[in-house]
């Protein structure tokens, strides 16, 4: 028998590890045995019905003042279930070892630094969308936080008045006149639409390129690991800057009030 | 020569620590910034006037699962009763915090109250109000909230569970209650049913901003909706005015997120009026009342706003739920729903006893005599009425005190509302001095 585990036996167990320390983390839940509680009788009906007819709920759309088309809605609902159930089981319980292990003041560098580097999207997406005076400004942060800033891990530029401005593909398609398209829930990623979806992969490229470029001047040797870190590093410090916590909105009708702030921050954002 | 340049000096001292000294004074006491209760309401506490809080170390949520509860296909994110707990290392009193209506156990105010009293020196548990959809869903005896006396029963017995669990792990020496809006009022009947039922023997209960009257509150904010009170606007509109002038606010300020301090900047910014706001909190009640109506309905089938053979699924739409259920009025709730449903559940109850029983009025004897009682709110609370104002100061007297101004809970943060909220708690003066 060989004492050493194979390199299979080795990546089981740290999984299984790391899924026990998940689960450690969950929530702490209690059983309570209360015949009181079970609701046995649930006969009672109103007289009274103000469930709403065939036509309030073909129109209900039109007739809200919350009201988004949705011809997605199935899917959409579906993923954002999952999602809130990818978020409470996988993503915080990991973003709380990140926590536990990253001490604040290096997140906060961390966040920072990922800022400095979405400056050049940002620039990007300035120049594309026809704004001189943004993307003056959005270089000037670069400058002065990749220098002063010691390579972005301090937002030197905030501090001198040079505030931050978030610029995507997204918006600038919709500066070029393209429609939102249909709502749409993305996996894990959360709410979209087909437009910033396609925005997404813009920008999505436009970091690759710059991150290739990087690890090119860096002269690294084992890119692909680069790769990993920057993804996961990006993807823990952009749910931990995102204090959204599902069905935390004490309402039932937070599907529709997501989908309705959505919607109308992204046309506020195209039209700035 | 040197005499006279050491009484400058002197002088000039003395001077600089008057200056100091007043300029100190003035910091404390800066005056809360909306005298416009609508406002206050509206926008709380700007970042400098607030009470500055330690955060708490460690909070840990929670949850209970009642077995064999039914669960609605719907809220299966909701079939655990989520709390949350922050215990001191040493010995220390437990101090229980009920939500307002419709909030849960982690909103700001709650967690502001938890840092609060946990920077006092207690032990703090959170609960959600009975009216918020977790607590119906998960935890509710009826499964239907808005009368008082089942809701402070239900809370009673999650209470216990708590103190339960609580015991194992930290050293309890005494219990407290505290609540602000609705969960003051629930304060308050709550250590009215501790009377008889004698589990935790509340050292002091604070009702902070507490409804009177639960029915006539709720009334007073249908009103503001109602037609006659609109100004010929409909809540649409008001809400569609709002809306542009916080996109021009969003476009012209650089904004990149709605922290207090932007908040702050906003109420400065917008031009709206005593009605438009009083149609901003009525609109915001109306998706509390909605919320709940519908959680209820849902749980128990009742064939209110959904039908009672329609059993949802989550992937249909809520939307025309959502609209039918917010266009009710309290009053209607109450005629329509929770009145019959009280009656089917029996013992036989007129409708005025009923609103009655969700009345500070009706356990006025018991709260005249507790002297551990103790209310903090504001003269100009809108949810309140003239008489309901004297009704606190009359039975209450010395333990009520009210400030100027603050609307509803708007200067719950303001540094003077928290020290006096310490103050009635008895925290030492260290504590409330800090």
């Amino acid at each position: 028998m060989n004492n050493l585990p194979s390199p299979l036996m080795q990546h089981l167990a740290r999984f299984a590890a790391l899924t026990c320390l998940l689960l450690t983390l969950g929530a702490c839940v209690t059983t309570k045995v209360a015949p009181e509680l079970t609701l046995d009788d649930r006969s009672f009906r109103t007289e009274v019905s103000h469930a709403p007819t065939p036509d309030e709920i073909k129109y209900a759309t039109e007739d809200s003042y919350i009201g988004v088309d949705d011809p997605l809605h199935k899917f959409n609902r579906t993923m954002y279930a999952f999602n809130a159930r990818f978020d409470t089981y996988v993503f915080l319980p990991t973003l709380s070892v990140y926590k536990a292990v990253v001490i604040p003041p290096l997140r906060k560098g961390i966040s920072n630094g990922i800022d400095n580097l979405n400056e050049v999207p940002n620039f990007v997406n300035s120049v594309l969308q026809a704004k001189p005076k943004r993307a003056v400004t959005v270089l000037g942060r670069f400058l002065v936080n990749s220098t002063l800033g010691v390579l972005g891990l301090f937002d030197v530029a905030t501090e001198m008045g040079i505030q931050k401005r978030k610029e995507d593909f997204g918006q600038t398609l919709g500066v070029w006149g393209f429609d939102s398209g249909p709502y749409l829930v993305l996996p894990i990623y959360g709410p979209s639409n087909v437009r910033d979806t396609i925005g997404e992969v813009g920008d999505y490229f436009i970091t690759y390129y710059e991150m290739e470029t990087i690890y090119d001047l860096a002269d690294m040797d084992d890119k692909d690991t680069a790769r990993n870190i920057n993804t996961g590093v990006r993807a823990l410090n952009a749910r931990s800057t995102t204090p959204f916590r599902y069905y935390s909105t004490d309402t039932p009708f937070e599907y529709e009030f997501i989908r309705f702030l959505y919607t109308k921050k992204r046309e506020l954002d195209v039209d700035r | 020569m040197e005499k006279t340049f050491f009484r400058q000096a002197v002088a000039l001292a003395a001077f600089a620590f008057c200056l100091l000294a007043t300029a100190h004074a003035v910091a404390e006491d800066k005056p809360y910034p909306f005298t416009d209760p609508y406002k206050a309401t509206v926008f709380g506490t700007p970042p400098d006037a607030v009470y500055t809080i330690q955060p708490v170390p460690r909070v840990s949520l929670r949850s209970f699962e009642v077995d064999s509860r039914p669960i609605p296909d719907i809220f299966w994110y909701a079939e655990d009763l989520e709390y949350s707990v922050a215990l001191q290392k040493k010995p220390a009193p437990l101090m229980f915090l009920i939500a307002g209506t419709g909030a849960d156990h982690d909103a700001s105010k709650m967690r502001f109250l938890r840092a609060l009293f946990y920077g006092a020196g207690y032990h703090v548990a959170c609960l959600s109000s009975p009216t918020h959809f977790n607590f119906i869903v998960s935890a509710s005896r009826h499964a239907a909230a808005g009368y008082v006396p089942n809701d402070v029963e239900d809370l009673y017995r999650v209470m216990g569970w708590i103190a339960d669990e609580i015991k194992e792990e930290a050293e309890v020496t005494g219990y407290d209650v505290g609540g602000y809006s609705l969960g003051g009022m629930h304060s308050a009947f709550l250590a009215h049913l501790d009377k008889s039922k004698g589990r935790f023997h509340f050292n002091k209960v604070l009702m902070i901003n507490p409804a009177v009257n639960l029915y006539a509150s709720a009334l007073r904010f249908d009103s503001w909706l109602a037609p006659e009170n609109t100004g010929g606007k409909t809540p649409v509109e008001v809400m569609d005015k709002l809306y542009r002038q916080f996109a021009k606010f969003y476009k012209k300020r650089e904004v990149e997120s709605l922290d207090s301090e932007v908040l702050f900047q906003l109420s400065q910014y917008l031009d709206a009026s005593e009605t438009d706001y009083k149609i901003l909190i009525g609109t915001s009640f109306r998706v509390t009342a909605a919320s709940m109506i519908f959680t209820s309905d849902v749980c128990l089938h009742a064939g209110y706003v959904v039908p009672s053979d329609t059993f949802l699924t989550s992937h249909d739409p809520l939307l025309p739920y959502f609209t039918v259920a917010s266009k009710l009025r309290f009053e209607q709730y109450f005629d329509e729903y929770l009145y019959p449903y009280l009656r089917y559940l029996g013992p036989p109850i007129s409708k005025e006893e009923a609103i009655r029983n969700c009345s500070l009025a009706s356990i006025e004897p018991f709260l005249r005599s507790a002297d551990n009682i103790y209310v903090v709110g504001n003269l100009d609370d809108p949810i309140l009425d003239h008489d309901e104002v004297t009704f606190l100061q009359d039975v209450f007297g010395e333990r009520a005190f009210l400030f100027e101004h603050g609307g509803h809970c708007g200067n719950m943060m303001y540094a003077p509302f928290a020290r006096r909220m310490l103050k009635d708690m008895g925290a030492t003066a260290d504590e409330v001095k800090r």
